[in-house]
């Protein structure tokens, strides 16, 4: 950059003048709130997110002091409120796992497969009704997905696993991890599509000029060149139904167990934050800050995924 | 006889009855060929001849149709909403007509591949981009499809820079390779027409004349039919030459007499450099 000449009609930015005495005082008071509103509110997510840090970790060292974090880590029963209080977080990162696995088992095929049709194959005036649309099925609440899940979604399954000799319980997994699928589509979907429309049409001319059909393109072209942002659309998904509270809380039952069967009833750690807090927990007591412990581990879950997110984003960065 | 917009009669076009018709065996005519972006007639009328096995050089100032010319002999415009061929192109030996209704594109652009003006490789390896064109018509024998990508990457005077690195990706060459592996692609599928849109506007001189070089080789197997801006290029490599103006076909002949005599004084403007 620097080997280029300066252009002769505008002078180099060192030679205007910002002079800060030749202003009035309030223009530089004017100047000076700007400037910290400006700062306030860039630094207001970072604060916050500190602060949270902060709280999570005030409360979880008292709680690891009465909590050895082998009891913790090394436990599979989570029951904070009996006489014999048991802090296995185990059985709650198994609810979370088993419901995101069940979500992302549903939402990255239909999200990656609505994206190709919505990018590749609808027609672009039916794009633009389609896509709002899906939108908005994500402004849905969550609470209104749990009971569609406990109340619609569970009798179905309990009457089709029946012909296969399963019994389904009221509460369990599999029936809140679908819903959960069905609410992450639209974000897959829409990032996916985002992706794909971002290939330059070069790329789909080559393929095509190949001789490939509309889906070998799709397939052995479009999806290497937008993998990025696929990976993308997926760990937001993943994060996503890592962090869902309300249809778990209402769907699979409050009752933690450990346990990877989707059929049965569990709580996710975030359901089981939830579950605590619905109660009359004393602040001050082991149960109370064991919420924190779990949120914190909920907390490095998802930056975890971020974490690997980021990297999986730079392995399969295209330059175009 | 249609006049061209600026309405000035040394301008249009001569009879197409003059032009040269005798071109040696033919591999593909294009006979009364009009070409429509929906309701903008963008191809007015156009009959050629392409020779087999020799290189057709289409030129012409920007705008003038030749893109669109090139890209309707592998049914490019289909890809796009409301383009409309009228007329034929007919491939030979058949005679088949290549934007008829009822043959289907993707049979078309097996025979008749393409190279783009921007590199654009595939975001795979280097051997699968070659091979890309075999996966796609469902061929699975190794060994078939090795040797292809090896004959293709040779015909195409990458192999010797690429033989040790055939599953590295294609986006790691430099522009001028990443061209040739592109025509490598465009050759593994043994096609019987190369269609090559301006192969060489992207490159630094060196990449381009390599691209010459191999394109003059190249001419002894395949036909090859080539937009270019670049005078001297069509000069340099075609044998036939077509100047093209405003979607009408100006004048057709043998290049030296394209760029030596021609019949037309706009044709002579234009290769003189007066305009254009």
């Amino acid at each position: 950059m620097s080997v280029l000449p300066s252009d002769p009609i505008i002078p180099p930015a060192t030679q205007i003048s910002f002079a800060p005495e030749r202003r009035s005082i309030g223009q530089r008071r004017k100047e000076w709130f700007i400037e910290a509103a400006l700062f306030l509110a860039g630094a207001s997510s970072v604060l916050i997110t500190l602060g949270i840090v902060f709280v999570l970790l005030y409360e979880c060292i008292p709680f690891f002091q009465e909590v050895s974090p082998a009891k913790f880590f090394g436990d599979t029963m989570w029951a904070p409120v009996f006489d014999d209080a048991r802090f296995g977080i185990w059985s709650l990162i198994a609810g979370t796992l088993t419901t995101t696995v069940v979500a992302l088992v549903v939402a990255i095929p239909v999200g990656t497969i609505s994206a190709i049709w919505l990018s590749e194959y609808c027609k672009p005036g039916i794009r633009e009704i389609i896509k709002p649309v899906l939108e908005l099925l994500s402004a849905v609440p969550t609470v209104v997905y749990g009971y569609f899940a406990l109340l619609v979604v569970t009798p179905i399954l309990q009457w089709l696993l029946a012909k296969v000799g399963i019994d389904l319980p009221g509460f369990n997994m599999l029936s809140a991890g679908l819903v959960m699928g069905i609410m992450i589509v639209p974000y897959v979907a829409s990032l996916s599509e985002d992706a794909m429309r971002a290939v330059p049409m070069q790329m789909r001319e080559g393929s095509y000029a190949m001789g490939a059909t509309r889906f070998q393109t799709a397939v052995r072209v479009l999806i290497p060149a937008a993998l990025s942002g696929l990976t993308a659309a997926y760990i937001l998904g993943i994060s996503r139904a890592v962090g869902e509270t309300m249809i778990v809380a209402i769907a699979a039952g409050l009752r933690p167990q450990f346990t990877f069967n989707p059929t049965d009833e569990a709580a996710s750690i975030s359901a089981a934050i939830v579950q605590a807090t619905l109660g009359d927990l004393p602040h001050d007591s082991t149960p109370y800050r064991g919420i924190f412990a779990a949120g914190l581990v909920l907390m490095l879950m998802t930056l975890f995924f971020n974490i690997a997110g980021y990297f999986l984003r730079k392995r399969y960065r295209e330059a175009y | 006889m249609v006049t061209t917009p600026t309405g000035s009669a040394t301008l249009a076009p001569v009879d197409s009855s003059v032009m040269l018709r005798d071109v040696g065996p033919l591999k593909a005519e294009v006979k009364n060929f009009s070409f429509y972006y929906d309701k903008f007639r963008a191809l007015k009328n156009i009959n050629m001849p392409i020779a087999e096995k020799k290189v057709t050089a289409l030129i012409g100032p920007s705008g003038c149709g030749k893109s669109t010319l090139l890209r309707s002999f592998n049914r490019m415009h289909d890809l796009y909403a409301n383009n409309r061929y009228e007329g034929e192109i007919m491939l030979y030996p058949e005679g088949i007509n290549l934007v008829g209704r009822e043959l289907e594109p993707i049979e078309i652009r097996m025979r008749c591949s393409m190279v783009f003006q921007k590199p654009n490789p595939f975001p795979k390896s280097i051997y699968e981009n070659v091979a890309y064109g075999m996966r796609v018509r469902g061929i699975s024998d190794k060994s078939l499809i090795e040797h292809r990508v090896e004959h293709a990457l040779k015909g195409a005077a990458l192999w010797d820079e690429v033989k040790d690195r055939l599953h590295s990706s294609g986006n790691s060459l430099s522009g001028g390779q990443q061209q040739r592996l592109c025509i490598a692609r465009a050759l593994a599928t043994q096609p019987e027409v190369l269609l090559m849109d301006e192969p060489t506007a992207a490159l630094d001189p060196m990449s381009t004349s390599r691209i010459e070089d191999l394109v003059t080789e190249l001419e002894k197997t395949v036909t090859i039919v080539i937009v270019t801006h670049n005078m001297h290029q069509a000069a340099r490599i075609s044998d036939h030459t077509a100047f093209m103006y405003l979607g009408e076909l100006i004048e057709f002949d043998e290049t030296e007499k394209i760029f030596t005599n021609p019949s037309n004084p706009m044709t002579e403007s234009y290769v003189t450099g007066r305009f254009g």
